[in-house]
């Protein structure tokens, strides 16, 4: 079944729950974007659990950033800047081996289909510290860091495309 | 002095889990107690809410079934309302469903359950993973795989919007017809689908069946618990995933009882234990008798082998001849050998890929009918449905405007709590009264929850052999000896 969506130069990519508190960083994260408005070159993406998931996610592009909570020890709301090397020790909740594939595992398997994983891949980790409460609001914390991740990934796309951003 | 060793599969989403085995002076293991941190304030979350949205929050409790949520709570709202949907509606929700189910099945059985008998337990954890089993089986049937799995997960996307969050079912019938183009995609995928699921199945016979080990995993004892059985069944006995009465069998293969989902409280308890938050549900005419198996134990399971255990037959010819292959190893039903939940399992994936062929081509599924407005709520409906991993049950009060007033739902994983304890206690005894390596303790241990395919702890959707582990050893003389892996993974 062929891709019907265009290539696109980068893909922002937010994963979680988005009724399970701070789970949802990411979603949040890109649902902000979005509402702020991105150019036509950017994939925005809202995408559940990760896992196999991905694999139905993640499109033809140049670059990927993935915003999803983690819980790797540090203060609520803490951001993490991550690179697909450190998933294996400090993975964020739903890139690393949960749901029966990491992020790696999905690469790999998009190669298998004869598919091109994207060139570049930046992890955004927002540290979380609840997600086991069933809300749609995160804790303060959290709530916090969401405006400060999204101009994160502004930078990270200015830095991406230059002049086209 | 006893010794105690836990098995603590770390994780987050569905809270983290531990299994504690308690074993005496003489070396046997006494009791098995799998534990799992359950989520807080569903009850708070859902109270006050239009009954209309849950079938669109539900699916997002997790990723892992959000297809079975979404159907189930659609059921209930439904019922809330007293509304009958269109029968083109109804057929576009099976449509729907079948597919999910072939997805989930094949999920499971290609990157969880396979990898347990090729390479095997004892390989390297490294190649114990869907790419290990494609080295084994080839990189063409890799791609094969994948490619149906998107199959099943791109059916689901477009008859319900979106193949992880879906929207499309709600209380009436469903909120957009399928086009004539969906259709005729749906009706190739289909098709090819049926293919694939007959090759799965040949491929557990080579893998599994022709092969000592594989065959002595399957019959052998270690992995073998005499309990009932329930699932649903339609009006000839056939397999249901999507509606049907509750038929629970007995371990002697006797029908014991057959319900309408909507009196579930009369024949399933709840049994609460000081140890954990999840419940353990039983059959009330038995009684709650501790975890153990048995006619005088309450305790039940649900999922593939047990769904194949209480019907008469599968509801398609080619799934048919594939059940009576089964049957015919096992010397007739029921099967109690855990292992073959997972044949159960491809013979279902048949089943919902040749239901997804025919529902394609029924000259009905195109119909522009398929929502009957709900009037005003009559305040109380439930909403069952075979989820992949077992029966799965929604029930719904709201006062007069439909707002919620109570959400309970009873799902699969629970309802198979004490099932597991009993398989790990089983598999435990066997390999720790003989001695066996730390390693094929852990791993054995891992296969026996794996099999019910559970969804409460994240943990077992961690690759085999890639689940974080923690096993304490205490000796009778005080000292304890910790054996780990894959603990620096904090996900």
């Amino acid at each position: 079944v062929p891709n019907p969506l265009p290539v696109r130069n980068v893909q922002i990519l937010g994963i979680g729950s988005p009724i399970l508190c701070d789970d949802a960083a990411g979603v949040h994260v890109v649902e902000r974007l979005r509402a702020e408005g991105l150019p036509e070159n950017v994939l925005a993406t809202v995408g559940g659990a990760g896992g196999i998931g991905l694999m139905d996610l993640i499109e033809e592009c140049e670059a990927l950033l993935v915003v999803d909570a983690s819980l790797i020890g540090a203060e609520p709301g803490t951001i993490h800047e991550l690179r697909t090397e450190d998933l294996e020790r400090t993975p964020p909740l739903h890139l690393g081996a949960t749901h029966g594939f990491d992020l790696s595992d999905v690469l790999e398997l998009l190669r298998v289909q004869g598919r091109n994983p994207p060139r570049h891949i930046r992890i955004i980790g927002i540290e979380a510290r609840d997600v086991q409460s069933f809300s749609e609001t995160c804790t303060p914390a959290v709530q916090d860091a969401i405006p400060r991740a999204a101009a994160l990934i502004r930078s990270m796309l200015r830095e991406l495309l230059g002049d086209a951003s | 002095m006893s010794q105690q060793i836990s098995i603590s599969p770390v994780t987050r989403l569905e809270g983290h889990g531990k299994i504690d085995i308690h074993v005496d002076d003489e070396g046997r293991v006494r009791d098995c107690y799998f534990q799992v941190v359950e989520l807080r304030g569903f009850e708070k979350f859902c109270a006050g809410r239009p009954v209309e949205e849950l079938p669109r929050i539900m699916p997002k409790i997790c990723g892992v079934c959000p297809g079975a949520h979404h159907m189930a709570a659609s059921k209930a709202a439904d019922s809330v309302y007293g509304v009958r949907i269109p029968p083109a509606a109804e057929k576009l929700r099976r449509l729907f469903y079948n597919a999910h189910i072939a997805h989930s099945h094949i999920l499971h059985f290609y990157a969880l359950a396979a990898p347990d008998f090729v390479p095997g337990a004892e390989a390297d954890p490294a190649k114990r993973n869907i790419l290990g089993l494609i080295e084994t089986v080839g990189r063409d049937r890799g791609r094969e795989v994948l490619a149906h799995r998107g199959y099943a997960q791109k059916i689901q996307g477009m008859i319900a919007g979106h193949p992880i969050h879906p929207v499309a079912s709600l209380p009436g019938g469903m909120s957009k017809p399928l086009r004539e183009e969906e259709r005729s995609e749906i009706e190739r995928m289909g098709d090819s689908l049926v293919e694939f699921a007959r090759g799965s199945l040949r491929l557990f016979e080579e893998l599994v069946l022709n092969r000592d080990e594989g065959r002595r995993l399957l019959t052998g004892d270690t992995y073998y618990n005499r309990t009932y059985s329930m699932g649903l069944v339609d009006g000839r006995g056939c397999v249901d995933f999507y509606d049907g009465t509750v038929r629970v069998a007995a371990p002697d293969g006797s029908l014991f009882a057959s319900f309408d989902p909507a009196d579930y409280l009369e024949h399933i308890g709840e049994h609460v234990e000081p140890w954990t938050y999840l419940k353990f549900p039983f059959l009330k005419a038995v009684g709650w008798k501790g975890i153990t198996d048995g006619e005088d134990s309450g305790v039940y399971r649900v999922n593939s082998l047990a769904r194949l255990n209480v019907a008469d037959c599968m509801a398609t010819p080619l799934a048919q001849q594939e059940y009576e292959k089964m049957l015919e190893l096992f010397g007739g039903k029921p099967v109690h050998h855990t292992m073959a939940f997972h044949w159960a399992r491809l013979v279902e994936n048949l089943q919902a890929c040749e239901e997804i062929a025919r529902l394609a081509r029924d000259p009905e599924i195109t119909s522009g009918d398929v929502r009957t407005l709900p009037g005003e709520p009559v305040g109380e409906g439930v909403g069952t449905v075979e989820a992949a991993r077992g029966t799965l049950i929604h029930h719904y009060t709201t006062d007069s405007k439909g707002l919620v007033e109570q959400a309970n739902l009873i799902v699969a994983t629970v309802q198979n709590n004490a099932a597991m304890n009993l398989s790990v206690k089983r598999a435990a005894q066997r390999l720790i009264e003989n001695e066996a390596p730390d390693e094929a303790i852990l791993d054995r241990v891992e296969m026996a929850f794996r099999a019910y395919d559970p969804c409460l702890a994240c943990a077992t959707h961690h690759l085999p052999g890639k689940t974080p582990l923690e096993v304490r050893i205490k000796t009778p003389d005080n000292r304890v000896r910790t054996l780990s892996r894959n603990l620096d993974r904090k996900g």
